[in-house]
């Protein structure tokens, strides 16, 4: 050390080297002290691909959810513009049959990333699956608000308006979606579903002959639709 | 090596000739070889890259990189890169003497940061997080400066001070668009939630983020017609590394890449400390190697120091009882802004070292220069 700084010293110098010398030895544990740990525990070096969730996936791996839970939230609470995670998390306590959990993980992320369309409409399919469709539909409007291009949340609207009964709105929704992308199989068939419901059956035979087309995964609702078709009307 | 018995001793070159302040560009001159330089120092492998992922079907090809595959691409270079600015501060002729704080008290203060906020993980580490995010783009873009203008000094081009004020609009544009546009950090770290969602304000943000983000795009393009009507002359690479620092924040971050951002800002820098470290040892009369022996020892010093820094040191807290997810990411913030701050030091130009390896000049004309800040 001595080496380093020359001979002749001040007291700030000594102060410095002293603080050098402690958090030289300090490093020194902490590195020791790692890689001792990763060598007694896994009988291997740390990986060079490891991450902050890799102690979060090998819980899940090995099935112990509330620890891979507690590792994700602490990883969404201090990288909090980490969307993914929040996402990953927001799954995990679905899984772990938390729905109230869940919602409070993607308002918070709707709080922390208010500019984000992804983020509102993440939380629209959230409240959609727990049969929340007001607030969903309000989700999912946002998402289009900030983003007029979003695509799922626009589907959001339909499904959201559809489940509530409020047909025109579904039928307009979808419409709009099928203005962009003609070849949207499930928009022609929720389409379809609402114009069926609206009692504009051969409109909606239709779109569920253009969804079949689209994707054969359809069909069954086409051959209920024409079986209705063929039954006498209300 | 002891530092201590370390006096620039370059040997005289001959000084650069003072290049007329002509209009235009020029190839300018480089560190090694202009393809290198151009494509690594400069950045323009970014830029082909960028060209790529803009293509159609580009993104799918960049994201079938399995993901221990891009894990070892980002350990070779972009933890490597951190190392490196602790490695050059350690072996940089007469740092222990000239930066002591920043040599001898940092790496302690460092650490007690580090602790606390372990301890307050989910309250001090949040914000160091947030730290760490508000300051990373401005670090990209005093890189960005500080090789435009240490090209423009190699290439013997002098700068007026409007020139370097435009360089500095057009490195720091980016900074501030990444500032406004968040999310989280930036100014959603300074700002409550409930002021930025004020319809003024959000309508203010908006046109300042748009505004930036055309800033951006458009200043290094007036900067090239300012250099082609009026002069002076720019190397070209100065115009390379100014739009590849645009592009990463810009085309990369909008298709969701920047994490290949993340591995061209660490080879470039990566080329330019492995040159002046291996010009420093080449320079000190006890040198007995050849600059690859130099250039090796020092990469190999650096993807070590990045293992153990961010693979190894995590443990150490998970062995203490903290969790792999706090432990992970507080040591990656923290090595982060130590990065920030000893970088802030090491590339200064004015009575360094530094200046006469950019330059190739004699060391008398060292201290009529700027600081170059990194």
């Amino acid at each position: 050390m001595t080496g380093l700084v020359g001979p002749t010293l001040g007291a700030s110098h000594r102060l410095y080297r002293a603080a050098f010398v402690l958090g030289v030895a300090l490093y020194l544990s902490c590195f020791l002290l790692g890689l001792a740990y990763e060598l007694l525990r896994d009988k291997r070096l740390p990986a060079y691909d490891m991450s902050a969730l890799s102690q979060a996936q090998e819980f899940l791996r090995r099935g112990d959810l509330p620890r891979a839970v507690q590792q994700y939230r602490m990883a969404a609470r201090i990288d909090r513009g980490n969307y993914d995670t929040s996402r990953r998390l927001a799954e995990m306590l679905k899984s772990v049959g938390d729905p109230s959990a869940e919602i409070d993980v993607a308002e918070a992320d709707r709080d922390r990333l208010p500019r984000l369309a992804a983020s509102h409409r993440a939380l629209g399919w959230v409240y959609y699956q727990n049969r929340l469709f007001d607030e969903a539909d309000v989700s999912f409007r946002q998402a289009l608000a900030i983003d007029p291009g979003d695509l799922e949340a626009q589907r959001g609207v339909g499904e959201a308006a559809l489940e509530r009964r409020r047909l025109p709105e579904a039928i307009e929704a979808y419409r709009q979606l099928l203005g962009r992308n003609q070849a949207d199989a499930a928009a022609h068939n929720s389409l379809a579903i609402a114009l069926m419901q609206s009692g504009r059956r051969e409109e909606g035979i239709q779109h569920f002959e253009e969804a079949a087309r689209l994707d054969p995964g359809f069909a069954t609702n086409l051959q209920h639709a024409r079986q209705e078709l063929g039954a006498p009307r209300p | 090596m002891s530092a201590a018995a370390v006096v620039p001793t370059v040997p005289a070159v001959p000084a650069v000739s003072a290049v007329p302040a002509t209009r235009g560009f020029r190839l300018g001159r480089t560190f090694l070889h202009p393809a290198f330089d151009y494509l690594v120092i400069g950045g323009g492998l970014s830029l082909v890259a960028t060209v790529v992922l803009l293509a159609p079907g580009g993104s799918q090809r960049l994201s079938t990189w399995s993901a221990p595959v891009f894990a070892l691409l980002l350990l070779l270079v972009n933890l490597a890169h951190f190392a490196a600015s602790t490695i050059r501060l350690y072996t940089k002729p007469g740092a222990y003497k000239e930066l002591p704080f920043l040599t001898m008290g940092l790496p302690l203060l460092t650490l007690v940061v580090l602790f606390v906020a372990m301890r307050y993980a989910e309250t001090v580490g949040a914000h160091l997080m947030n730290l760490y995010f508000t300051w990373s783009p401005y670090h990209y873009a005093a890189q960005a400066y500080g090789l435009s203008v240490m090209y423009c000094y190699r290439s013997g081009v002098s700068l007026e001070p409007r020139d370097k004020l435009l360089l500095r609009v057009a490195c720091l544009s980016p900074f501030l668009y990444a500032f406004f546009r968040g999310p989280v950090a930036g100014i959603e770290w300074f700002v409550p939630a409930t002021v930025l969602t004020l319809p003024a304000v959000t309508a203010v943000r908006t046109v300042l983020v748009y505004g930036l983000g055309g800033l951006t795009l458009l200043v290094p393009v007036a900067l090239a017609a300012r250099a082609w009507r009026r002069g002076p002359a720019l190397p070209v690479i100065t115009l390379v590394v100014i739009v590849s620092n645009a592009m990463w924040w810009t085309a990369l971050m909008y298709m969701n890449a920047f994490a290949w951002a993340t591995v061209f800002h660490g080879l470039q820098y990566l080329a330019i400390v492995s040159i002046f470290h291996v010009r420093d040892q080449m320079g000190l009369p006890d040198n007995r190697h050849r600059p690859l022996y130099h250039a090796a020892w020092f990469y190999l010093a650096c993807v070590a120091l990045a293992y153990v820094l961010f693979k190894v040191w995590p443990y150490a807290f998970v062995a203490a009882g903290f969790g792999l997810a706090e432990a992970a990411l507080l040591v990656v913030a923290t090595i982060n802004i130590h990065h920030f701050i000893v970088d802030a030091y090491i590339w200064r130009l004015r009575r360094d070292p530094n200046y006469r390896i950019v330059t190739g000049q004699a060391p008398a004309l060292s201290e009529r220069v700027a600081v170059v800040p990194a």
